[in-house]
C-alpha cells in the first residue's frame, strides 16, 4: 500500500464550503482529521491586521466580526471574470471583489492588498496539506484534487495553480461525481448504470456512469455551477432580512457584521429543518428587543422547491443524453451536504423509483473517492481503472489541408504519440504547426486548437528536414505539442487544453458526421495525397532534368514535359481515378528513365576518368 | 455502448493473427479481455495506412465489435467503411515478420501499412 513517505498521494475534496483530505491506508480509504478530530476544514480564509491570516474553523468564526477581511466561497471566483461574479453573487459575498487594469479576472481586495482566488484557495489547500501531514506524520507533496464536472478549462487550471502555490503537485483533477462513484464502487465490482446526484454547498452535478467489469465511464453529465446549499441559505437569509426590515426603518443599513451573523444563522436553521418540522431564531441588532424569526419545514421546502425542480430537470437531461430511462438506472448515489435535506431524498427517490445510496457520509464521499484515485496513481491499486478518455482525435494540418491524426479518439490520458514530418517546398526556413481536433479528413472540418512556428531553419531541399512532432496529453488533460527538426536541433512547442467547451452531444455529432461523410472524406483525402504525390514526382523529375550531365534526348525531354503538364492539369481537377492512374504510369516511366539516366551518368563519369588517365 | 455483432463477413482476423495478438497481450501483462483496435489513417505512401492498436477501453456506440478466435476485435464505423473485406493475417517468415492486411477491394496495398503502435 502507498502509506509511506515520499511518493504518497492524498485525495482532496476542495469544496465551496468545506475542504478535506483522505488517503487509502491498510484498512481502506479514510479521512485525515485534525488534531481535534474535525474532518471538514471550512474553505474560509480570514486576514489579520498584522499581516497574518487564519484558515478553516478559526477563520469562519471571524467571518461574523470581520466580514470584509474574511473570504468564503472563493471557489465561486476561480477563473471567473469580475462581471460574472458580480452578476451571480450580487453583494452577498461580504468581502470586496475587484478586477485590475490588465485583467478582467476577479480578485479579492483586503485592505490595500489584492489576492487572486488561486492564492486564497492555496491558503485553504495549505491548511489541508498541514492537516494531512500532521495526521500521517510525514510530508505530502502530491494530490488528486476534485472539481465540479462543469468546471471549464480556466477553472481547472486555476485549481492546479492553487495547488502549486500551496506546494502540492496536482497529479490529476478529477470530477467530483466520478470520485463519489469510485468511493461507492469499492466493495463490489458493480455492473450497470449509476446516477450520482451531487448537491453540495455551491454546485450541483448529476452524472450518469456506466460501469462494466469495474471500469467506470461517464456516459452523460449535467448540472449548474451555481446551485447548492448556499442558495438555500440565501432563501432563508432573504426571509430573515425581510423580518428584520419590518422592525427597522426602511432606510437603515444593516451592518455587515449583522449580515454575516444572519448568513450563519440561516445555515443553522436549514440544518435544523432536516431534523425537525420547524426552527426559530432571535436576532439581536441592539434594538429594544430581539427580533423573533420562525420558519417551518414546509415553508423552507416551498422556498427551495423551484431550485430542486431544476436539479430534477438536469437529471432528466442527463438521462436522455446517456440514452437511459429512470428505470434502467441500477444505483443512485447521493453526494453533498445538501442531500441531507429530506425533500431532496424524497424527490430523487420518486424520480428514479429506488432508494438512493446514503451509506457513506455525503460530505466525505468525494474525498474518499479522490483518495482511491490517488492510490491508483501512486501504484497501490492496479485493479481499478479510471477512464480519462480523449473525446476527439488530436493532430496537425499537413500539405493540402489534410488532417494528420496523432492521438486518436478514445485514448486514455496520459497519452503520447510521435510522428515524422517534412517540408514540401525547397528552402523553407519556417514550419507552421497547426493543431486541430476532430474526426474528419480535412482540417477545414475540424476544430482549431492552436498554432505555432518552428523558425530559423537552415534552407534545405523539400523532403530533407526531419521534423519530429510529439503530442503529449498529460493526466490533467493538458496537450503539449512539440516540433523538433532533427538536423538543426531546433525546437518549439505549445501547450493547449483541448476545449472542454464541447458538450457530449457536440462530440457525438462530430463523430456521427465523420461516419456520414466517410465516403466523400476518404475521396477528398486521397485526392490531396495524390496531388502531393504528383507534386513530389514533378519536383524530383525537374531536379533530374536540370542536371547538365543528364543525357536525355530532346524528344525524351518533351515527352516528360508533356507528362508533367498532364499531371499538373489532373492535379488541378477532381478526377481521383485519372490522377491515380497518371501518377502510377508516370512513376513507372520516370523510374525507367531514372535508371537510364543513372547508367548514362556512370558511363560518362567512367569515360572522364579514363580520359584523365596518363597515356 | 457496443456492438453490432455482425462483422463476420466484413473483417477477418486469421487464427495466426489472433494468436500473435494474444501473445503480445500476455507478454505485456494486460488483461485477457484487451481488444484489438483496427483503424485506417490518412497519410502513408499509398494515401492511407491500416493500423492495429491495443485497445484498453470499452468499445463505444460508434464502434463495431466482433469476437475472432478468442480476440475481441474493435473497429470504428468510419474505418470499417474503408476496411470492409480486409483480412488481417500475421506473417512469420525469415524475410518478413508482422501483421499484414489484404483488401481485395483496395486499389493498391502497401507494405508500410502495418504499423503497430501501443
Amino acid at each position: 500500500m502507498s502509506e509511506k513517505t515520499g511518493d504518497v498521494v492524498i485525495g482532496i475534496d476542495l469544496g465551496t464550503t468545506n475542504s478535506l483530505a483522505a488517503i487509502v491506508g491498510k484498512d481502506g480509504p479514510r479521512i485525515l482529521t485534525r488534531e481535534d478530530g474535525a474532518a471538514l476544514i471550512p474553505s474560509v480564509v480570514s486576514f489579520l491586521d498584522d499581516g497574518g491570516h487564519l484558515v478553516g474553523e478559526e477563520a469562519r468564526a471571524r467571518s461574523v466580526t470581520h466580514p470584509r477581511s474574511t473570504v468564503h466561497s472563493v471557489k465561486r471566483l476561480m477563473g471567473q471574470h469580475l462581471e460574472e461574479v458580480r452578476r451571480r453573487e450580487g453583494d452577498r459575498l461580504g468581502y470586496e471583489v475587484v478586477a485590475t487594469e490588465d485583467s478582467e479576472l476577479a480578485r479579492v481586495r483586503i485592505g490595500d492588498k489584492l489576492y487572486t482566488p488561486q492564492e486564497i484557495s492555496a491558503l485553504v489547500l495549505r491548511e489541508v496539506k498541514r492537516v494531512a501531514e500532521q495526521a500521517l506524520g510525514h510530508e505530502v507533496e502530491q494530490a488528486v484534487i476534485t472539481v465540479p464536472a462543469y468546471f471549464d478549462d480556466s477553472q481547472r487550471q486555476a485549481t492546479r495553480d492553487a495547488a502549486r502555490i500551496a506546494g502540492l503537485q496536482a497529479l490529476r483533477i478529477v470530477n467530483e461525481p466520478t470520485a463519489a462513484a469510485l468511493a461507492y464502487g469499492l466493495d463490489t465490482s458493480r455492473e450497470g448504470t449509476v446516477v450520482v446526484y451531487d448537491l453540495g454547498g455551491g454546485t450541483f452535478d448529476v452524472s450518469v456512469l456506466k460501469i462494466t467489469q469495474g471500469v467506470y465511464k461517464v456516459a452523460a453529465t449535467a448540472g449548474d455551477t451555481h446551485l447548492g446549499g448556499d442558495d438555500f441559505d440565501h432563501e432563508i437569509m432573504d426571509r430573515i432580512l425581510h423580518a428584520v426590515r419590518d422592525h427597522v426603518s426602511a432606510t437603515a443599513t444593516i451592518p455587515v457584521e449583522a449580515l454575516q451573523q444572519i448568513r450563519l444563522s440561516a445555515e443553522g436553521l436549514k440544518r435544523q429543518l432536516s431534523e425537525r418540522q420547524d426552527a426559530h431564531l432571535e436576532i439581536d441588532l441592539g434594538l429594544d428587543e430581539p427580533i423573533a424569526f420562525r420558519i417551518t419545514r414546509q415553508e423552507f421546502e416551498a422556498a427551495v422547491r423551484p431550485r430542486l425542480d431544476e436539479t430534477l430537470a438536469c437529471c432528466r437531461a442527463a438521462l436522455k443524453d446517456a440514452g437511459v430511462t429512470p428505470d434502467q438506472v441500477d444505483e443512485v448515489v447521493l453526494v453533498g451536504g445538501s442531500t441531507r435535506i429530506p425533500l431532496v431524498r424524497a424527490l430523487v427517490e420518486e424520480m428514479f423509483g429506488r432508494t438512493p445510496h446514503t451509506e457513506l457520509d455525503p460530505d466525505r464521499v468525494v474525498a474518499l473517492g479522490a483518495a482511491i484515485q490517488a492510490d491508483v496513481l501512486s501504484g497501490g491499486n492496479k485493479d481499478l481503472l479510471l477512464l480519462d478518455v480523449i473525446p476527439l482525435s488530436l493532430g496537425i494540418e499537413t500539405v493540402g489541408g489534410a488532417f494528420a491524426k496523432l492521438v486518436t479518439r478514445n485514448s486514455t490520458v496520459p497519452a503520447r504519440a510521435t510522428e515524422m514530418f517534412s517540408t514540401s517546398v525547397d528552402d523553407q526556413t519556417s514550419i507552421e504547426i497547426n493543431v486541430f481536433q476532430g474526426e474528419r479528413e480535412l482540417v477545414r472540418d475540424c476544430r482549431p486548437l492552436g498554432a505555432f512556428k518552428l523558425r530559423g531553419l537552415p534552407g534545405m531541399p523539400a523532403g530533407l528536414p526531419r521534423v519530429e512532432v510529439t503530442f503529449l496529453v498529460d493526466a490533467d488533460g493538458v496537450l503539449t505539442v512539440k516540433a523538433r527538426e532533427q538536423r538543426s536541433e531546433l525546437e518549439a512547442s505549445i501547450d493547449v487544453v483541448p476545449s472542454h467547451g464541447l458538450t457530449r452531444d457536440e462530440v457525438k455529432d462530430i463523430i456521427r458526421d465523420s461516419i456520414k461523410e466517410a465516403r466523400s472524406d476518404f475521396a477528398a483525402r486521397e485526392l490531396i495525397e495524390l496531388r502531393n504525390k504528383a507534386h513530389n514526382l514533378a519536383t524530383g523529375t525537374r531536379r533530374v532534368l536540370a542536371m547538365p550531365e543528364m543525357p536525355f534526348t530532346d524528344a525524351q525531354r518533351k515527352d516528360i514535359e508533356d507528362d508533367l503538364a498532364r499531371l499538373d492539369t489532373l492535379s488541378k481537377g477532381e478526377d481521383v481515378a485519372a490522377l491515380r492512374e497518371a501518377c502510377d504510369a508516370f512513376g513507372d516511366k520516370t523510374q525507367a528513365l531514372a535508371d537510364q539516366a543513372i547508367g548514362e551518368a556512370i558511363k560518362a563519369e567512367l569515360n572522364r576518368e579514363q580520359s584523365r588517365l596518363p597515356s | 455502448m457496443t456492438a453490432q455483432d455482425t462483422t463476420e463477413d466484413t473483417l477477418v482476423v486469421t487464427e495466426r493473427a489472433a494468436k500473435e495478438f494474444k501473445h503480445i497481450v500476455t507478454q505485456k501483462g494486460l488483461p485477457e479481455t484487451t481488444a484489438m483496435r483496427l483503424s485506417v489513417k490518412g497519410g502513408g505512401c499509398s494515401g492511407f495506412e491500416y493500423q492495429i492498436d491495443i485497445e484498453h477501453n470499452e468499445a463505444d456506440e460508434f464502434d463495431i465489435e466482433s469476437l475472432q478466435h478468442g480476440v475481441r476485435v474493435v473497429i470504428d464505423m468510419k474505418s470499417e467503411f474503408y476496411m470492409a473485406g480486409t483480412t488481417i493475417d500475421f506473417n512469420d517468415s525469415l524475410m518478413e515478420r508482422g501483421f499484414t492486411f489484404k483488401n481485395p477491394m483496395a486499389s493498391g496495398t502497401c507494405g508500410c501499412g502495418s504499423s503497430f503502435s501501443v
